[in-house]
């Protein structure tokens, strides 16, 4: 091994990420939330990259949640929620006056903190996106449907029982069914609020290893009670605070030296 | 080799991390064992090029140590490791150490070439050379032996290392008299002994090391932590364990 | 025992014993509706009584006890000044000789034993006048006379099926089929004014019209004379004479007949295929003498109509209208106010309602469809009358509170979170309600409607101002187009135990047809509430997993 070889196997590991090396897939503009006249975001700036998987963490309460509900306009649905910024998807103002909500969400698809499978069969739950859609041709739900659970890596487990209800799969199970049916639209985005808060620990490791294999093909954000579960799975991770968002750099960077004192404090448990 | 036990994960990263930091480990395992190899060399030859390859690779071994931390340090940081995965990266962090004190002690036994080379004396006549080829050699073996255990995860061999080093402890030193005795006798300049005693003892202690490595590849691999227990009562140990 | 209240057992035993004693009240009551009405059906033995009236005179009454009484009569020489004098309650049929059906004896006249039961006597169940007890002096057929005790009561028994073959088939032509024709004679009718009111009653209509009429009378009169045949072959099926108590001889005609039995010569086997042949008739037989006896078939299918259209009626009201307000409706004075009055709208008198029906569904609603699609028909009104269609809306309109309710309280049970997934998948808010929560809340719609049917199958009183009749000449459901006939009056089981227990001239003999249809209306009621709680459990069974 020559002195060449040998730094060459050094430089290997060092492929430390960079924000500004990133496509941009989503970017957050001063933006503002106001619950009535509370305000609940502040002045939020952030660009969110491309095929990566960007993490959220923060206390309780501290408009992680809030911040992802709004990529896909989900706060729409509470009628004090106002909101003020820029927010756009590939160069789309998502706020914009002539911006259809449901189209919207079908580029930015999102997955809930508790599993929620409609009381249907397997199989129509992964396909219920695309019916909305008008698509009822046999042979492109089959194939969408297949694809999509291959996905979500549950193709092994529920190809035997497509046509079975939803609601008899385990937990971990359903959370992933929830994941197909939101890829099965093939959205540009993937929003996951807290997907493995009602799950069991190995139920989890199951949909962090399949959050990782998703950002080949989505962009990936996703809202964590749990820092070391962000830590996992994400690239990117932001850390908000009352409302802020405090520190947002490489996930690397963020747990093993953050810059922020607030920071500091909240992952190594000395917060509050 | 099969080491599944690192392989199994449901967290393909978490294999991945830990697959790089065991080939880390042996890489730099490798670094270590190459200079030896080459101090043996260069001690037996006098070739101070070879001796000045030795310090160069020594800053490669440092580099080595750095990048086995810093892998640790995400390891813990993002995926934190239990039970065996944990005990991986803690003897990672201390054969790391071990292996770069080992890469500094070579080169301390190197200089005696560099410096017998201002003295144009040869190694070969000063007292003690036989047993600084006889300790280095037995190092080098020891290094070897670890580092396949450590490969492998099998302790069967680690019994000969252990034996080695006591070994090696009493030759040490037969070979300090061998030179104090040359201090009166022989017409050596004492600087040129004092290097060969320097020299002696940091091939000792690089036996050492290599016994701290088998210790803590022990743990790693039983779990028990055999540091600072006699070496009858660790022999009996390690003749049990099968 | 300071303990056991600290405890608190003694509220475990309070609502224990108040749940035991609802209990017992609910199973009493079925248990005594079940007992009284279903007695009727069971053959009553007739007894044999000698009474001696206070004047000396003998007589003797044959007849089935059917009740009796303590009546107490002042006593000097007894212990307490009073005599308990027992007082039973006999069935004597033959009400065309005796003016009455039942009489009431004391047991002071009673001479010998109440028990002696009567040997050989027959009952003969007539289409008029009621029970026939007596025994038989001869059966003649076709001047024929058969004395023979045996011979006799065969003659007699293959004449009665005969019979009632010929009955059957009069009922079925006259009904039916003359029936049909009648309704198309009348469609005809309608047509005429229709195209006499438009004006467009040409010469050609009109033959074509008298043609059909001519056709129609033609095949009524092909029916006409079948029926004449078969009204004279009934009329030759003969007569029967029988010897009844107080020395009197009866004739009766065997067409008359619906059936006889020997009640005191009978086995169990045939005590229990008596019992169900005279429930299979109760259910299955149109009413006869005032509603005193007979069937009740009419009644049955009036109800169970009446409910389902109800029930069509009241779903898609309430369930729009709980949607509305628990998924788009803002929160404000103004939805406070609209559950305000849907709360107080269930606390309504029921009679109200029908007032409500009667004046607006009938008089203004349906006087307004006469004059825009029935105008041809005035002043004879179609739709401008009570009828089962303002019956069933003024039901849907009585129970519409609890439908809506117990939908609200669906719809707020499904989770938030299985909307917001209808929504994140790009569904509209529409497409969210009609395809994931609508579904899901059809279990709690379920148990609205249970409630619905439970409370309107039992209502009479605004039924009886929007449709109810004591006695329908067609039923709502028939086998002519359109089937069910909104315009037509119906009978009700509930309004049936009224017409019946309360308004019938002869109280004493309709009484165990009052039980027994009231054991019928909770019967109906029950399995169409179990229709419904099976419907409303499979689709549980289907979201249980929701619910944890």
């Amino acid at each position: 091994m020559s002195e060449k070889n040998i730094s060459v196997a050094l430089d290997r590991d060092h492929r430390s990420l960079s924000l500004q090396d990133e496509k941009v897939a989503m970017e957050v503009k001063d933006w503002n939330l106001y619950y009535g006249s509370k305000q609940a975001l502040k002045e939020v700036n952030m660009i969110v990259p491309e095929h990566r998987v960007t993490a959220f963490i923060g206390p309780s309460g501290c408009g992680k949640s809030t911040l992802l509900r709004c990529f896909n306009r989900m706060n729409d649905l509470i009628d004090i929620v106002s909101v003020e910024g820029e927010m756009t998807l590939h160069g789309d103002d998502i706020y914009a006056r002539e911006m259809n909500v449901a189209s919207l969400r079908r580029r930015v698809g999102m997955v809930f903190q508790k599993p929620n499978p409609f009381p249907k069969t397997i199989y129509e739950n992964v396909a219920y996106g695309l019916r909305l859609q008008g698509i009822n041709d046999k042979s492109v739900l089959d194939e969408t449907v297949e694809w999509a659970l291959k996905g979500a890596g549950l193709w092994d487990e529920a190809k035997d029982r497509l046509n079975e209800n939803a609601l008899g799969m385990s937990g971990g199970q359903q959370q992933r069914l929830c994941i197909a049916r939101a890829i099965a639209i093939k959205p540009e985005v993937l929003l996951l609020d807290e997907p493995t808060s009602a799950l069991d620990p190995i139920s989890t490791l199951a949909i962090e290893e399949l959050i990782f294999e998703l950002k080949k093909d989505f962009t990936i954000m996703i809202v964590t009670h749990n820092m070391q579960q962000a830590a996992r799975v994400s690239d990117y991770t932001a850390f908000m605070y009352m409302g802020e968002l405090i520190e947002y750099t490489d996930t690397d960077s963020l747990f093993t030296n953050p810059s922020q004192k607030r920071t500091e404090d909240y992952i190594t448990g000395r917060y509050g | 080799m099969e080491r599944t036990e690192f392989k199994s994960h449901i967290s393909e990263q978490l294999n991945r991390n830990l697959e790089d930091l065991f080939n880390q480990v042996l890489e730099m395992g490798g670094l270590v064992e190459r200079q030896l190899e080459d101090a043996v060399k260069a001690v037996q030859s006098g070739d101070v090029n070879l001796a000045k390859e030795v310090l160069q690779l020594d800053k490669v071994i440092n580099k080595e140590e750095m990048e086995i931390d810093r892998l640790c340090a995400r390891v813990l940081a993002r995926q934190q490791p239990t039970a065996s995965d944990l005990r991986l990266i803690i003897i990672a962090i201390r054969i790391a150490v071990d292996l770069e004190r080992m890469g500094d002690e070579v080169v301390k036994a190197a200089k005696l070439v560099i410096k017998m080379a201002d003295y144009d004396i040869n190694c070969l006549d000063l007292p003690g050379y036989t047993s600084l080829i006889e300790i280095t050699t037995c190092a080098n073996t020891m290094l070897k032996t670890v580092l396949n255990a450590f490969a492998r995860l099998d302790l069967s061999d680690l019994m000969s290392v252990i034996e080695d080093e006591e070994r090696m402890d009493d030759s040490l030193s037969a070979a300090t008299d061998e030179v104090l005795a040359g201090f009166k006798e022989s017409h050596f300049a004492p600087e040129c002994l004092l290097e060969m005693v320097y020299s002696l003892r940091a091939s000792e202690r690089v036996t050492d090391h290599a016994a701290n490595i088998a210790e803590s590849i022990i743990y790693l691999v039983e779990g028990r932590d055999v540091r600072n227990i006699d070496p009858e009562r660790l022999s009996e140990f390690l003749s049990n364990l099968d | 025992m300071k303990d056991w209240f600290k405890k608190g057992e003694h509220w475990i035993w309070f609502s224990a014993s108040a749940v035991s004693i609802s209990l017992v009240l609910v199973f009493g009551l079925l248990a005594m509706i079940s007992y009284k009405g279903l007695i009727h059906f069971w053959p009553h033995e007739v007894y044999h009584i000698e009474i001696q009236h206070s004047d000396g005179q003998k007589e003797v009454v044959v007849g089935e006890l059917h009740d009796s009484k303590i009546k107490e009569v002042e006593d000097a020489s007894a212990p307490h000044g009073k005599v308990e004098v027992p007082q039973y309650l006999i069935k004597t049929g033959n009400r065309d000789v005796y003016g009455i059906d039942f009489r009431w004896i004391s047991s002071e006249d009673v001479i010998g034993s109440m028990d002696t039961l009567e040997k050989d006597v027959f009952v003969i169940e007539r289409f008029e006048y009621g029970n026939v007890y007596g025994f038989i002096d001869s059966v003649r057929v076709d001047g024929q006379v058969f004395n023979d005790p045996l011979k006799r009561v065969e003659v007699l028994k293959t004449q009665v099926e005969k019979g009632t073959d010929l009955n059957s088939e009069i009922r079925h032509i006259e009904k039916v089929e003359i029936g049909a024709i009648n309704y198309k004679i009348e469609g005809l009718r309608l047509e005429e004014k229709k195209l006499r009111a438009n004006d467009e009653f040409t010469a050609e209509e009109e033959a074509r019209l008298n043609a059909e009429r001519a056709e129609l009378q033609k095949a009524f009169e092909v029916y006409q004379a079948q029926v004449q045949i078969l009204y004279k072959d009934s009329r030759a099926l003969g007569e029967v004479t029988l010897n009844i108590a107080g020395n009197h001889q009866l004739v009766v005609p065997i067409r008359k007949i619906v059936h006889f039995w020997q009640p005191n010569n009978m086995s169990l086997a045939e005590d229990i295929g008596f019992f169900f042949n005279a429930v299979g008739n109760f259910l299955l037989d149109d009413p006869r003498e005032a509603n005193t006896e007979g069937g009740v078939f009419p009644a049955i299918i009036g109800t169970v109509t009446m409910v389902m259209l109800m029930a069509v009626f009241v779903t898609p009201m309430g369930v729009i209208a709980a949607i509305y307000m628990s998924e788009y409706a803002r929160e404000g004075t103004v939805l406070r106010m609209v559950r305000i009055s849907i709360n107080n709208l269930a606390g309504v008198p029921s009679i109200v309602f029908g007032i409500f029906g009667l004046g607006f569904f009938v008089y203004i609603m349906g006087s307004s469809i006469d004059e825009l699609f029935y105008s041809y028909a005035l002043p004879s009104p179609t739709f401008g009358s009570p009828g089962l269609l303002w019956a069933s809306l003024t039901m849907a309109l009585l129970t519409l509170p609890v439908v809506i309710v117990s939908t609200q309280e669906g719809l707020s049970r499904i989770p938030r979170a299985l909307r917001e997934g209808g929504l994140a998948l790009g569904a509209t808010k529409s497409e969210t309600i009609m395809r994931i929560v609508l579904p899901m809340t059809m279990p709690a719609i379920m148990t609205g409607l249970i409630l619905a049917i439970a409370r309107a199958a039992g209502e009479v009183a605004p039924l009886m101002l929007v449709g109810v009749v004591k006695l329908a000449p067609e039923l709502p459901l028939d086998m002519i187009s359109p089937f069910v006939h909104l315009d037509r009056k119906f009978m009700h089981l509930g309004f049936h135990i009224y017409d019946v227990g309360f308004q019938s001239p002869n109280v004493e003999a309709s009484q165990p047809l009052v039980y027994a249809t009231s054991l019928l209306l909770v019967l109906i009621i029950l399995s169409l509430n179990f229709g419904a709680i099976m419907i409303r459990n499979r689709l549980r069974e289907k979201y249980k997993s929701l619910d944890n």
